[in-house]
C-alpha cells in the first residue's frame, strides 16, 4: 500500500453556513478529513448531517446563500503541485478545470447531471474535450472529436454497458436506472480523475444492481489508482466499499478510523447507537434498539456536544456545555466525545 | 401449529394496459404487474413481501385492499363470522368492509392532510360506515391509540407540518389502527426514515401487533427490515412469486436462485452468508416484455434450456417452503 498511501485531498476546518429566512443554518461545522490515492474514505451519517454540503463545498458547488468559513482549507495535492480549492475565485478557469477533470463526481440522481436534450455520447465527448489538457497529462494522448468518441465508447464498455456503440447515441431517458448510473460513472471516469466524489451513487438502485455498481467502482478504482470519497447513509455499503470511514452528526465528524475496527468496536455513543439500531439479517423478530429522540432542527443546534440531547451517556454540566474535541485512540482512530477526552478522567 | 388463514389470495392477476408512443393509440399490450399469485396470509402473522422495484409489491398490496381493479383471480377474507369474497362486494358493502383493512404507506409527509389537526387525521377511519359512535367515544379511542403509538397527547390539537418524520409515521400508524382493523398493508412504511428512527417504528409495529393481534402484509425492498419484522417472507420477481417460507429458514437457506442472488447482494455489516453467494449480471427486464419460461431465466446463472421454455410451477419443496424453480432441489446446497 506504500504508493496508495499518498495524500491526495486534505480538508481542514471546513465550515459552511446558510442564510435562510428562518435564520442561520450551520450545515458543516469545522470538519477535517484526508483522502489517499487508491483508497476510499466513506462518509456516513443520517439525513441532514451535512454530507452533501461538505462534498459540494469540496467542488465549490455551493448555492448562493451558502458561506464557506474564512479558515477553510481544501488542499489537493497534485503531481504538478498543491492547490487550495477553498481559495480559488468562484468563477475561475482553474475551478472549472478541476471539476470533471482532476475531480470526478457522481450524484444520487443521475438525471440531475445529464442534460435531457443531448445524447449520452455528446455529453461525454464534450467533457473529454474540455479536459483534454488534463487527459494528455494523465494518458499522454491528445484527443480530438473522433478519438474522444472512441474513448467514450471504451469507457461505456468498461462500465459494463451492452452494445456501447448503440448506447452512445441514445438520450439519457432511453436508459434504465441502472444503465444511467453506469453512464454517469463512465462520464465521471472518462477524464481519469485522481479523486472521485460519489454522493449516494447507489441509493436509488435495487440491491442486485447496487452490488454490480459497487463491484465496478472498486475495480475501476484499482485500475486507475484514484482516491474515492464515498457518501452514504448505509452502514452496509460503507462496510463493503470503504477502508476508512468518518461518521457525521449535525455537521461534525464524531468518529473516524478504519471501517472494520469501527464496526467491530464503535467508540462514540452515536456510532454505537447507529449500529445497534440496524436491522440484522440473522435475527428474526428481535426488538431493535433505537437511538432515543429526534435529530434536532438545524436551526437549533444544541450547545456543547451536538449529540448530547439523544446521548444515553450524556454527562450533565459537561456535555451540554463544552464541545468535545477529537481524541486520538491510536491505530488511526479518533473520537470526539467527553467520555474519551481528558475531561472525563 | 400454523395459524388459520386470514386472507387467501388465489391466482391473482392485475394487468395494466400500456399505450403506444402516441397519445391516442390503443393499448398495445399489458404490464403483468401481478401474474398468477397464490398466497395465504395467516391470522396474526407478519408476512414480508420483498422484490426489486417494479416487481409488483405495491400492486399486489393495493389489489388485496381492492384499491385497484383486479384482472382475474380470487381474494377471500376469513372473518370471525365466516369467509367474505372481497372481489364480489358491491360499492356499499365494500365501504362497510373497509374497516377490516388499512394501509400505511411510505411518505408520512405526503399522506397527511396539512389542514387537519392530528386528532382529526387519526379519527378519520372512525367516520366510515359501521362506526356509529359519539364524539366522546371517538375522542376516547383517539387518545387511547395515540398513547399506544407513544404520541404525546399534547400533539393531538396541532397540525402535522410541525412534526419530524418519525412522529408523522406514528400519526400514520395511529390512524391506520384506530378502527381496530384485522389486516394492515404496510407499504414501505419505514423506508423514508433514518435508521435510528426506523428502529423505533419497527418496534412500535411489533408491539402493537402483540397487543392487538393485527395481521400485517409488510412490503419493502429492504431485506434486513423484512428479516427483522416478518414471520414469513414472499419473494416477487416481475409479478410472479419466486419463493415463500419462514423468514429464518429463507435467510439461512434460500431455495430459489433469485432469492439467493437477492440475499447475496445485500451490503452487510455482519459476518458472511452461510450459503454460497450468487452474483447477477444484466438488468431487470422490461415488465411489459417479460422473458418466456421462468421470468428469472435471463439473469439466472443456472438457467438451462428448459428454463427458457417452461414456466416453473410454484410448488412445496419442504414443509411450509415453496419455490418456483425447475431445479430447486438440485441447486440447494
Ligand atoms: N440551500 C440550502 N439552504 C439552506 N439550508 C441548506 C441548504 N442545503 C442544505 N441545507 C441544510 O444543510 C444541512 C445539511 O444538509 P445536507 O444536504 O448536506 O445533508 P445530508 O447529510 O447530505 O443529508 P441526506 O442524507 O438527506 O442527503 C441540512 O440541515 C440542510 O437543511
Ligand atoms: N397504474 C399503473 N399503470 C400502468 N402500469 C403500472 C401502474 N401501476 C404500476 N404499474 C406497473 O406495474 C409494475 C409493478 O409496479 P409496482 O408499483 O407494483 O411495483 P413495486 O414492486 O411496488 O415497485 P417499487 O419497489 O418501485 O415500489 C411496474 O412495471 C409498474 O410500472
Ligand atoms: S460528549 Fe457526552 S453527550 Fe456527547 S457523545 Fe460523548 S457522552 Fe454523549
Ligand atoms: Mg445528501
Ligand atoms: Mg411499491
Amino acid at each position: 500500500m506504500a504508493a496508495g498511501d499518498a495524500l491526495l485531498l486534505e480538508i481542514r476546518d471546513l465550515g459552511v453556513s446558510f442564510t435562510t429566512d428562518d435564520g442561520m443554518v450551520r450545515a458543516v461545522d469545522g470538519i477535517s478529513l484526508v483522502a489517499r490515492r487508491g483508497c476510499t474514505l466513506g462518509i456516513v451519517g443520517e439525513s441532514g448531517s451535512g454530507k452533501s454540503v461538505a462534498t459540494k463545498a469540496v467542488m465549490r458547488l455551493l448555492p448562493a446563500n451558502a458561506r464557506l468559513d474564512e479558515g477553510s482549507r481544501i488542499l489537493l495535492h497534485r503531481e504538478e503541485g498543491e492547490i487550495d480549492i477553498a481559495a480559488l475565485p468562484a468563477r475561475s478557469r482553474e475551478l472549472r478545470r478541476l471539476r470533471g477533470g482532476d475531480i470526478g463526481m457522481i450524484f444520487q440522481e443521475p438525471m440531475a447531471s445529464f442534460s435531457p436534450v443531448y445524447t449520452v455520447g455528446n455529453q461525454m465527448i464534450e467533457a473529454i474535450l474540455e479536459h483534454r489538457d488534463h487527459l494528455e497529462r494523465r494518458l499522454g494522448e491528445r484527443f480530438d472529436r473522433r478519438s474522444a468518441r472512441e474513448h467514450a465508447i471504451r469507457m461505456l464498455e468498461r462500465v459494463g454497458m451492452s452494445n456501447p456503440r448503440l448506447r452512445i447515441d441514445q438520450y439519457p431517458h432511453e436508459l434504465s436506472g441502472g444503465m444511467r448510473q453506469r453512464a454517469m460513472i463512465a462520464v465521471a471516469l472518462s477524464t481519469h480523475p485522481s479523486l472521485l466524489i460519489a454522493d449516494e451513487p447507489t441509493t436509488a438502485l435495487d440491491v442486485t444492481i447496487q452490488a454490480q455498481i459497487l463491484d465496478l467502482m472498486l475495480e475501476l478504482q484499482q485500475e486507475l489508482g484514484m482516491a474515492m470519497l464515498f457518501i452514504t447513509h448505509d452502514m452496509g455499503v460503507i462496510a463493503r466499499i470503504a477502508e476508512e470511514m468518518a461518521v457525521m452528526y449535525l455537521g461534525r465528524i464524531v468518529e473516524r478510523g478504519p471501517t472494520r475496527e469501527i464496526i467491530r468496536e464503535p467508540a462514540h455513543p452515536y456510532t454505537r447507537g447507529l449500529l445497534a439500531a440496524l436491522p440484522r439479517l440473522d435475527t428474526a423478530r428481535r426488538r431493535l434498539t433505537p437511538v432515543p429522540g429526534d435529530i434536532p432542527s438545524p436551526l437549533q443546534r444544541p450547545a456543547g456536544c451536538p449529540f448530547h440531547t439523544r446521548c444515553p451517556r450524556h454527562m450533565p454540566g459537561l456535555c451540554d456545555r463544552i464541545l468535545p474535541q477529537d481524541t486520538d485512540l491510536g491505530s488511526g482512530r479518533s473520537v470526539a466525545c467527553h467520555l474519551f477526552g481528558e475531561a472525563a478522567s | 401449529m400454523t395459524a388459520p388463514p386470514l386472507v387467501e389470495i388465489r391466482n391473482l392477476k392485475v394487468y395494466f394496459g400500456v399505450r403506444g408512443k402516441r397519445m391516442l393509440q390503443k393499448a398495445r399490450g399489458y404490464v403483468r404487474a401481478v401474474d398468477d399469485v397464490t398466497l395465504t396470509v395467516r391470522r396474526g402473522e407478519t408476512l414480508g413481501l420483498v422484490g426489486e422495484s417494479g416487481s409488483g409489491k405495491t400492486t399486489l398490496g393495493r389489489a388485496v385492499l381492492r384499491a385497484l381493479p383486479v384482472t382475474a383471480g380470487g381474494i377471500r377474507f376469513h372473518l370471525e363470522d365466516g369467509p367474505v369474497d372481497v372481489l364480489a362486494l358491491s360499492g356499499r358493502e365494500l365501504r362497510r368492509f373497509r374497516r377490516h383493512m388499512q394501509l400505511i404507506f411510505q411518505d408520512p409527509y405526503a399522506s397527511l392532510d396539512p389542514r387537519m389537526t392530528v386528532r382529526d387525521i387519526i379519527a378519520e377511519p372512525l367516520e366510515a360506515p359501521g362506526h356509529l359512535r359519539s364524539k366522546r367515544e371517538v375522542d376516547e379511542r383517539v387518545r387511547e391509540i395515540a398513547a399506544r403509538c407513544r404520541l404525546n397527547l399534547e400533539f393531538l390539537r396541532r397540525f402535522p407540518h410541525a412534526f419530524s418524520g418519525g412522529q408523522r409515521q406514528r400519526i400514520g400508524i395511529a390512524r391506520a389502527l384506530v378502527a381496530d382493523p384485522e389486516f394492515v398493508v404496510c407499504d414501505e412504511a419505514v423506508s423514508a426514515l433514518d435508521v435510528s428512527i426506523q428502529a423505533d417504528i419497527l418496534n412500535l409495529l411489533m408491539d402493537l401487533q402483540e397487543e392487538l393481534g393485527t395481521t400485517y402484509l409488510f412490503i419493502t425492498h429492504d431485506l434486513s427490515v423484512v428479516a427483522q419484522i416478518s414471520d414469513r417472507v414472499a419473494v416477487l420477481y416481475l409479478g410472479r412469486l419466486m419463493e415463500l417460507g419462514p423468514t429464518a429458514e429463507i435467510f439461512a437457506r434460500p431455495m430459489h436462485p433469485y432469492t439467493r442472488a437477492l440475499l447475496s447482494a445485500i451490503p452487510r455489516v455482519e459476518a458472511e452468508h452461510r450459503f454460497a453467494p450468487v452474483k447477477l449480471r444484466g438488468e431487470i427486464p422490461d415488465p411489459a416484455h417479460p422473458p418466456q419460461g421462468c421470468r428469472f431465466s435471463t439473469r439466472c446463472p443456472f438457467a438451462r434450456e428448459r428454463c427458457r421454455e417452461e414456466v416453473p410451477a410454484f410448488r412445496e419443496l419442504a414443509r411450509d417452503r415453496f419455490a418456483a424453480c425447475h431445479f430447486a432441489e438440485e441447486l440447494a446446497d
